[in-house]
């Protein structure tokens, strides 16, 4: 007996090392809005794709539930087209084979108490058959439905982790403004603890995401420099060519702030500024981004206009293609206020950051689609060439793309070759394409598969939400009372001209889209 | 020397797609230097192409048999396709001969880069490939991680300095037999090796770890006095491979197989000094990378791992062999030595 084992504690299981992705447990994984949109172009396709890799556990069963009149063999046949349309990696029969059996469907009105009773039965029944399987709620629901579901779920003990793990997964918009998602946070948690509930932002499934985080913290010799001395500025960018499509609903009631500036850049604002974390952990990893969010500064009412500038989309040329403002999409009032475009300069007050602002940006019908996250470091303090014909001494700047091409540059300053001494900029360019062999899984695979095994890392917390909020409500209250609405820029452009106040300072400029 | 074709560009395409050289008896200079040209003209100012930064592979001469096979493999690799590739083959001219082809992938939409990547054929005489580290040391992309494929277990290493050259040795153990285990055993003391079988293997290593995962089944192991490893047709390295595996890392150490009537048994002992019967069963049901299925008994109860979860291309595999999977490092030597040593006395 070793001295573990007389302490009570477990031996480790010898064969976990050599796994190089963990098989979850058995699992029953339950969607609502089966055969919506989300569900019929990421997770169906993300399902598959971790069944062909592998990465499902032997006893495995989905079930589908939605309102549409549909059966067992309607819901395999639909979930068979999606996947053959948006899986990266096609339809392989064989897998397919394998998979098709394991999906069921239920119809039924999610307001329907009914509905939630024979799910439990039809839990049960899969449940009879062998070791009990974690059940793994999906809400691909609209977000009104998020709290309710959740009660009805804990109403017939589906919420229970007695015998086996009980998860829920949520995707934003987590509430309409902090109130709403504080209210949320509550009802939802009356249901399920915190540790069950799993908030997905794709984002943080990215590959490029993730690097953010290796290139920080495994990489020496940038953390001596990854901070206010040798950082001048910092600019983050999500930029979309696209209009709203068939979004018009939500969109309108949301504009860019809800759909990007309070989820997608918050969070890429702090993974890019938080503290090193002890352990790359759920709750270490966390604990550091809600530590930089409540460092952040927030504005008053009188400050937002300094820091803050919206925008909405014009008729424009965009891609060849002339294209429609916003307010002549179909779905949006003539007159309507909601901001396709933001700009926010935003202070982090620490020991770190204090004095190198953060600029945060995104928009839609800008000239083409990027993310990035781009360090711009402070200039030498003195350069002993002849200034006057040297040529251009940009300061160092470093880029991480995270789409369309995945991967990371430094701009540094280089001879040109010859008899004089003149410089430019060179860039040193790293490329995920070019580097590593092999297809990175979709975000949504990736994220799903780490709910199964319950890895929480790359999934937002409640209080991490709340932060976010409390960040963007003062902006949001001041835009509510503002006479003045978004300034208009043509689609296609760099933004709204009142942009560039936000950096016009000491020389600095937007990075051009 | 006596360049037998130019350079040429695809045609009918923005981008090059693939371009071509070879001549017969040049040096390593020449070599490198028509790889340079192509390289230079592949890119320009209106092409976004990147070379591949990933890693070299030098392809051993492999019995002719075999050589269109290899040929397809890497056909099919597709982006999986290592920077440079270098395929050693054996003639009968006292002279060097080399074919080298350029392929750029067309980038898939705006911002895109496309990638290049390039495949050398050496064909040398046999004095001259007993020496061929010292023709390929000049041609290798430097920087970057070199990989030596053997394309079958058993086949040699023509010059032992190319190994030295090399940081793993990428080989499918299910193409061979007892005697190559142990060579890859002894050979996996010294330098990583990437054996396929190894990552074909991966689902039930997976699915065996995930078995043991609650604190109950874990209990089990400590009784466990049988394991019965079934698999398929041509699935018997797999399997021996994958108890090889199991019993490593149970820590019981097995003895000597003994194959009768399609079953070969092994005793092995566990710590405690009580005896395992490691069993390897032929079965006629379907497998994946070769096992049908893996069965644990104990007095307490029996855990069976029996379904099949994935099915990996030969292009997946070697790009999963090719990256750094840590198992491959910390996993695959024991178990091979194991597997191999229950091989020994297997008749």
């Amino acid at each position: 007996v070793t001295a573990l084992e007389q302490a009570g504690v477990a031996p480790e299981n010898p064969f976990a090392a050599d796994v190089e992705e963990p098989l979850p447990p058995p699992t029953t994984l339950i969607i609502f809005g089966a055969t919506g949109d989300l569900a019929s172009r990421k997770l169906l396709p993300a399902i598959y794709n971790l069944r062909r890799g592998g990465m499902l556990p032997e006893r495995f069963r989905a079930i589908g539930i939605g309102r549409r009149e549909s059966d067992d063999e309607a819901f395999r046949a639909h979930a068979r087209d999606m996947v053959a349309r948006y899986s990266r990696t096609g339809l392989d029969q064989e897998t397919w084979g394998d998979l098709e059996p394991l999906l069921e469907f239920v119809r039924g009105d999610l307001d329907d108490p009914a509905l939630f009773a024979s799910l439990a039965e039809r839990v049960q029944a899969i449940d009879a058959d062998g070791p009990p399987t974690q059940h793994m709620f999906y809400l691909a629901v609209a977000p009104s439905y998020f709290a309710p579901i959740a009660q009805s779920l804990a109403a017939v003990g589906l919420s229970d982790q007695t015998r086996a793990p009980a998860r829920l997964m949520i995707e934003k918009p987590f509430g309409h403004d902090l109130e709403s998602a504080l209210a949320l946070n509550t009802a939802i948690s009356s249901a399920f603890e915190e540790p069950q509930i799993f908030r997905i932002d794709h984002y943080l499934g990215k590959e490029t995401v993730q690097n953010l985080q290796v290139m920080r913290f495994a990489n020496g010799i940038l953390e001596p420099v990854w901070n206010r001395r040798y950082i001048e500025h910092v600019q983050i960018t999500m930029a979309e060519d696209i209009g709203i499509g068939r979004r018009a609903a939500y969109y309108d009631s949301a504009g860019a702030i809800r759909d990007v500036l309070q989820n997608h850049l918050m969070q890429l604002l702090a993974l890019t500024a938080m503290e090193p974390p002890v352990r790359f952990d759920a709750d270490t990893v966390r604990d550091e981004k809600v530590k930089l969010l409540r460092s952040v500064r927030r504005y008053t009412s009188a400050e937002v206009p300094d820091y803050v500038v919206r925008g909405q989309y014009g008729p424009g040329w965009v891609g060849g293609e002339h294209v429609p403002a916003y307010v002549d999409e179909e779905g949006v009032p003539d007159d309507s206020r909601t901001d396709t475009y933001v700009a926010l300069r935003a202070e982090v007050d620490n020991w770190r950051w204090a004095g190198t602002p953060f600029y945060l940006r995104c928009g839609k019908r800008l000239p083409r689609r990027v993310t990035e996250i781009a360090v711009q470091f402070r200039p030498v303090p003195h350069l002993p060439f002849a200034r006057a014909d040297i040529g251009d001494v940009e300061p160092n700047q470093m880029v991480l793309s995270v789409q369309p091409d995945e991967g990371a540059s430094l701009r540094l300053v280089a001879k040109v070759p010859g008899q004089s001494m003149k410089v430019r900029p060179v860039q040193m360019e790293f490329k995920y394409g070019t580097s590593f062999l092999g297809d990175s899984p979709e975000a949504y695979e990736r994220l799903l598969h780490d709910a199964l095994v319950g890895d929480a890392t790359l999934f937002t917390r409640a209080d991490e939400v709340d932060e976010e909020w409390r960040i963007t409500q003062p902006v949001l209250d001041r835009w509510a009372s503002d006479s003045d609405g978004p300034e208009i820029y043509e689609a296609g452009s760099q933004g709204p001209a009142d942009a560039d106040r936000l950096l016009a300072i000491r020389g600095r400029a937007w990075r051009q889209i | 020397m006596t360049p037998a074709a130019a350079a040429q560009s695809g045609p009918g395409h923005e981008y090059p797609e693939r371009m071509r050289w070879s001549a017969e008896a040049v040096s390593a200079d020449q070599i490198d230097a028509e790889l340079d040209r192509l390289h230079r003209a592949a890119g320009g100012p209106d092409r976004v192409l990147a070379v591949a930064r990933t890693l070299n592979l030098i392809v051993v001469p492999c019995p002719d048999r075999r050589e269109e096979e290899v040929e397809r493999a890497l056909d099919r690799l597709g982006s999986h396709t290592p920077s440079r590739t270098l395929v050693l083959r054996e003639h009968g001219e006292q002279r060097v001969d080399a074919a080298v082809v350029m392929e750029c992938e067309t980038p898939g939409g705006a911002g895109r880069v496309g990638l290049c990547h390039d495949r050398v054929l050496l064909s040398l005489d046999r004095p001259r490939l007993e020496h061929s580290a010292s023709l390929i040391a000049p041609l290798l992309v430097s920087d970057l991680p070199t990989v030596l494929w053997l394309p079958e277990p058993r086949t040699p290493i023509p010059d032992p300095r190319l190994l030295e050259r090399s940081q793993s040795v990428l080989v499918d153990s299910a193409l061979g037999g007892d005697d190559d285990l142990r060579r890859l055993a002894r050979m996996a003391a010294g330098i990583q090796v990437h054996d396929l079988a190894w990552g074909r293997l991966q689902y039930w290593r997976a699915a065996v770890a995930a078995a043991f995962d609650s604190p109950e089944q874990r209990a089990l192991l400590p009784d466990v006095a049988e394991v019965e490893v079934r698999h398929g047709p041509g699935g018997f390295q797999a399997a021996l491979l994958l108890a090889g595996w199991i019993a490593a890392r149970a820590g019981w150490r097995a003895g000597p197989l003994d194959r009768r009537n399609g079953t070969a048994r092994a005793a092995a002992t566990r710590d405690d000094g009580a005896d395992v019967e490691v069993s390897l069963r032929a079965d006629a049901e379907g497998s994946c990378g070769g096992v049908g299925g893996v069965v644990f008994r104990a007095d307490a109860g029996e855990i069976d791992v029996d379904r099949c979860g994935a099915s990996s291309s030969l292009r997946d595999l070697f790009a999963e062999a090719l990256q750094p999977q840590p198992s491959f490092a910390r996993g695959y030597p024991p178990a091979v030595a194991l597997a191999a040593k229950m091989a020994e006395a297997s008749g």
